[in-house]
């Protein structure tokens, strides 16, 4: 028998949870922006929090990660790559931040 | 109509005509003789249309040997050229023409001998080693083989048509981008990365489901070769950082295609931003290159040592410390370009690190020998070669892992020698030494030990001559992709020393050629008739040499780690009834993706984009045409499965 | 013509339970490496995104409503596949078709949505041309396009063999990855909406 995800593979529900839980975040991450005034830098963090959060949910109620039997190798693979996506796209940001610093000219010389 | 193809691309200098001329003949040479042999139909079905991943790897390996003779050459005209060209003399070469040479021979060695070796050998024994009859998809593997193929041509088709690059194999922004080299060259480099690069990636992907999902049954974790777990760990580093590689290329393409400013000076665009990205798929690809090696020698130093393999547990966990820790160094390739201490610092610290599950593995080979009762064969010379080599190139990277160090350092020739010494010593000795070891189970007959022997000692030879004078060069102040240096560096007699080792390594690699034509003469002598020439370990060892196509007549069933080992020690073979087997049919759609790839990244290169768009549509209708093929399997009854066998006089 | 209650699992093979298998999986592997993909130009685009070279930057350009709007349309073209998947492990064929139709529609409209966005700010000169903020950005966006183009040609191309014979083993399997990879192109634009529109007010 193929693993069916503990049934969510022939079910609506998780489908129309995972529908309900996007609109939620997208719906809340899009009032942050528009009517509430908060400084960059705590938007920065709200925006990218929801952004996992919705990630996380759609993960599980479409992708049904987590979910497979054990071993638990989609689970597994995918947390390898989250892990080295932050350290691309993390290490990458503090590289060229330095870069800039040093060796860039000012805007305006460019 | 054209594009910007005209009579222009056909000019070359004397030498590359030559060189072109020669290639040419060559091929001609070759198909004549296929044509003499009436061998093509032999040669569509046997091996081009083939999925079966023992042919697959087999043909990788002739592409990888094929490009490392061009490699080679590349190699021997630039030491010729850097003895020649000193002082009053300018040696025999212009100076844009070195620099496709340079950029022709690191780009050649790295992507297609170096991943080709790597993938071919993996192609031939992974399957055989878990238990399978193939990998997870072989179709796709036949798809990997032929963009892999396709990535080559180009450096071979730009002798002839138009020019390589001359940027270096890493192809920074600006020198690669459309201001400084608008010409054909650096789109050559391009479309043969990318498209090779792809192969690699669903290779990748294919390995590693099959590691994880076909290993016979009571194979666990914990009783796979470490060949196994080395490719595993390989695996994760091809999937994680190809990716990478390929959206860096794409938007180089873009800059280059369509005007958009990602890494162009100027405009908003950002080089250092293009070389952040190579390096970081660039160190996990070495690690790539270097890793599956290690699982080659984790395989047969036991088995020549007649001992079993010291410290398993800490070889696996090795290989894992240094996947993972092969992320996190990748500033190190760029220590000068100036992210400051602290940045530096950290990539530094981490590099250092990663040297040392390493060491743990040498360590554990050496002591998986000591006691042992030693047999010298071949493959055990190339290991001793690599112990020589791979550590004194591998500390000298620790050296260089110290930024104020690398600041001496960085793009000199001691950086070449580091590079050349884990390379060499460690891919291609390893390579050579698995190729030796393997060779019969794939062939049916051992390769001449005497010629191997020469061989070796012409590479290792060969290798110092040839490198160790660099180490010194670097310190003397020599940068690497010198065209011409004043004679009062006083460098000339080291490069002379170096061109040396040069001739001492073709002749290794022409003792090479002989032990092939030898062994293939006297193969009736050295036939492997058991299947197990080398009282081996694991369970490729207990397969007729060659293997049957559909792998085990029974998939094995295993309880212990060295499967093999345990079964031929309680000697008993249980004799079962013979089952069908499902195996996959040739398909043709890997070798027409591969050819309408090379045929489209060709017309991209030369702006003939009717041609392009064409080539992609093709691909696309060959992948619908091809899933919709609902029987592309083909089943072996069991009754042919036994007249196989019996016929075989396969008792096992 | 199978028995229509009996869904094309639970009437697999040994041999095709393995095939079934690895194959999700592979796919899933597959669209790992596609994440990471679109990591290395997320990584361009933040690293990129004030080289607006004095011209208009983010805050300016970007029409916040319209990617909403793009947003809602594509969730609900997700949510349509899902369902799609639903159905099609229970071997319905009429809904399977009809769900997957749904998404068609819905992301082909996301999909003109989204070049129409594209379009308006080539029409008003600001191509990717001009600058590296400009290139990331449509380099970013165009990259999800295509995906999402190849999606679409994807959908009708499976969509045949189940009009015509019905949902087997054979088509399950690469509906399932289908659904698979439009629910990816969901969780990337997720990060789109986030990093480039919703933030596009943070110097």
């Amino acid at each position: 028998m193929i693993d069916t995800h503990r049934g969510w593979n022939m079910s609506i529900k998780p489908t129309v949870l995972g529908l309900f839980f996007s609109l939620v975040a997208i719906v809340a991450s899009y009032r942050i922006v528009n009517h509430y005034h908060f400084s960059n830098h705590v938007l920065v963090w709200e925006i990218l929090i929801l952004a996992c959060v919705q990630t996380t949910l759609q993960l599980i109620f479409f992708l049904h990660i987590g979910l497979e039997a054990r071993p638990r190798w989609n689970t597994l693979m995918l947390l390898f790559m989250i892990f080295l996506m932050f350290v691309l796209v993390g290490g990458s940001i503090w590289i060229m931040h330095h870069l800039d610093y040093n060796v860039m000219p000012p805007l305006d010389q460019l | 109509m054209f594009g910007r193809l005209g009579e222009l691309a056909l000019k070359h200098d004397w030498i590359e005509y030559a060189a072109g001329l020669s290639m040419v003949l060559g091929g001609m040479g070759v198909c004549a003789w296929v044509t003499y042999q009436k061998r093509w139909k032999w040669l569509w079905k046997e091996y081009i249309t083939s999925v079966d991943h023992k042919k697959i790897g087999v043909m990788y390996i002739f592409v990888a040997v094929i490009m490392l003779v061009k490699g080679l050459i590349d190699a021997l005209m630039m030491r010729t050229q850097q003895a020649l060209s000193v002082g009053e003399s300018f040696g025999y070469l212009g100076a844009e023409h070195f620099q496709q040479i340079f950029t022709a021979h690191g780009t050649t060695m790295i992507f297609f001998v170096g991943m080709g070796a790597v993938l071919g050998i993996i192609n031939v024994i992974l399957p055989l080693q878990i238990g399978a009859r193939d990998m997870a998809f072989p179709v796709l593997n036949s798809i990997s083989f032929w963009l892999f193929t396709a990535g080559g041509l180009y450096i071979l088709i730009s002798l002839i048509i138009g020019v390589f690059a001359g940027t270096g194999w890493s192809a920074y922004p600006p020198l690669a981008g459309l201001k400084y080299n608008p010409g054909v060259g650096v789109d050559y480099w391009i479309w043969s990365v990318q498209i090779s690069g792809i192969g690699s990636l669903l290779s990748g992907i294919n390995f590693l489901v099959t590691i994880l999902k076909m290993r016979c049954p009571g194979m666990t974790f914990k009783k796979m070769p470490v060949f196994v777990w080395a490719v595993l760990a390989t695996m994760m580093l091809v999937i994680a950082a190809f990716p990478i590689l390929t959206a860096d290329i794409a938007m180089l393409t873009t800059d280059r295609l369509l005007n958009t400013k990602i890494f162009t000076a100027g405009s908003g665009g950002n080089p250092m931003m293009f070389i952040n990205l190579f390096w970081a798929w660039g160190h996990p690809e070495v690690y790539i290159l270097i890793l599956p090696i290690f699982g080659i020698f984790s395989e047969f130093v036991p088995v020549f040592s007649k001992k079993r393999l010291f410290g398993y547990t800490s070889m696996v966990w090795a290989l894992f410390g240094i996947t993972f820790v092969s992320f996190l160094v990748w500033l190190h390739h760029f220590f000068t370009m100036g992210a400051g201490a602290n940045v530096n610092a950290f990539f530094g610290i981490m590099t250092m690190i990663v040297a040392i599950p390493t060491g743990v593995k040498v360590f554990n080979w050496l002591f998986t020998m000591y006691r042992g009762r030693i047999d010298f064969k071949t493959p055990m010379l190339w290991f001793m070669g690599f112990v020589v080599i791979f550590v004194t190139g591998g500390m000298t990277g620790v050296m260089m892992s110290i930024p104020a160090i690398d600041f001496q350092m960085h793009n000199s020739l001691f950086l070449v020698a580091h590079f050349h010494s884990v390379i060499i010593g460690g891919t291609l000795f390893g390579f050579f030494g698995g190729f030796s070891y393997w060779f019969p189970k794939i062939f049916g007959f051992t390769l001449d030990e005497k010629w191997g022997a020469r061989a070796f000692w012409c590479w290792l030879i060969g290798f110092l001559l040839a490198f160790m004078p660099l180490y010194l060069l670097g310190f003397m102040g020599a940068t690497r992709r010198l065209n011409h240096y004043e004679a009062s560096n006083g460098w000339q007699p080291l490069f002379i020393v170096a061109s040396l080792g040069a001739v001492v390594i073709i002749t290794g690699v022409v003792s090479q050629c002989i032990q092939v034509y030898v062994s293939i003469k006297k193969r009736r002598e050295y036939r492997d008739a058991t299947g197990d020439p080398w009282d081996g370990r694991t369970l490729e060892w207990s397969t007729p040499s060659p293997p049957l196509f559909y792998n085990f007549a029974h998939i094995p069933e295993v309880s212990e780690r060295d499967a093999f080992w345990e079964m031929k020690q309680r000697d008993t073979w249980p004799k079962k009834p013979y089952e069908d087997i499902h195996m996959p049919k040739n398909s043709s759609v890997g070798f027409v993706i591969g050819m309408l790839s090379c045929i489209g990244g060709f017309a991209f290169v030369w702006h003939i984009f009717w041609l392009a768009i064409v080539c992609i549509c093709g691909i696309i209708l060959s992948l619908i045409i091809r899933l919709g093929n609902k029987h592309p399997h083909r089943i072996v009854t069991a009754r042919e499965v036994e007249t196989i066998e019996e016929g075989k006089g396969v008792l096992k | 013509m199978r028995d229509a209650k009996v869904s094309p699992h639970q009437v697999m093979s040994h041999t095709d339970q393995g095939e079934y298998s690895r194959t999700i999986f592979g796919f899933w592997v597959y669209l790992l490496t596609d994440f990471m993909m679109f990591a290395a130009l997320f990584a361009v685009y933040v690293v990129l995104r004030k080289n607006t070279l004095n011209g208009p930057g983010p805050k300016e350009l970007f029409d916040l409503r319209s990617a909403l709007v793009q947003t809602l349309v594509l969730l609900f073209g997700t949510f349509f596949v899902g369902m799609a998947g639903v159905y099609a492990h229970r071997n319905k064929r009429r809904k399977t078709l009809l769900y997957f139709g749904l998404t068609f529609i819905l992301n082909s409209l996301f999909l003109w949505l989204m070049v129409s966005d594209l379009r308006r700010l080539i029409e008003m000169g600001q191509t990717w041309k001009n600058s590296g903020f400009l290139s990331a950005y449509f380099t970013l966006v165009a990259t999800f396009g295509v995906h999402v183009a190849f999606a679409l040609l994807w959908t009708i191309v499976l969509l045949v063999p189940v009009l015509r014979g019905g949902i087997e083993l054979f088509s399950l399997r690469r509906l399932v990855c289908l659904r698979m990879f439009w629910q990816f192109l969901n969780i990337i634009w997720i990060f789109i909406f986030s990093i480039v529109y919703l933030l596009r007010g943070i110097p």
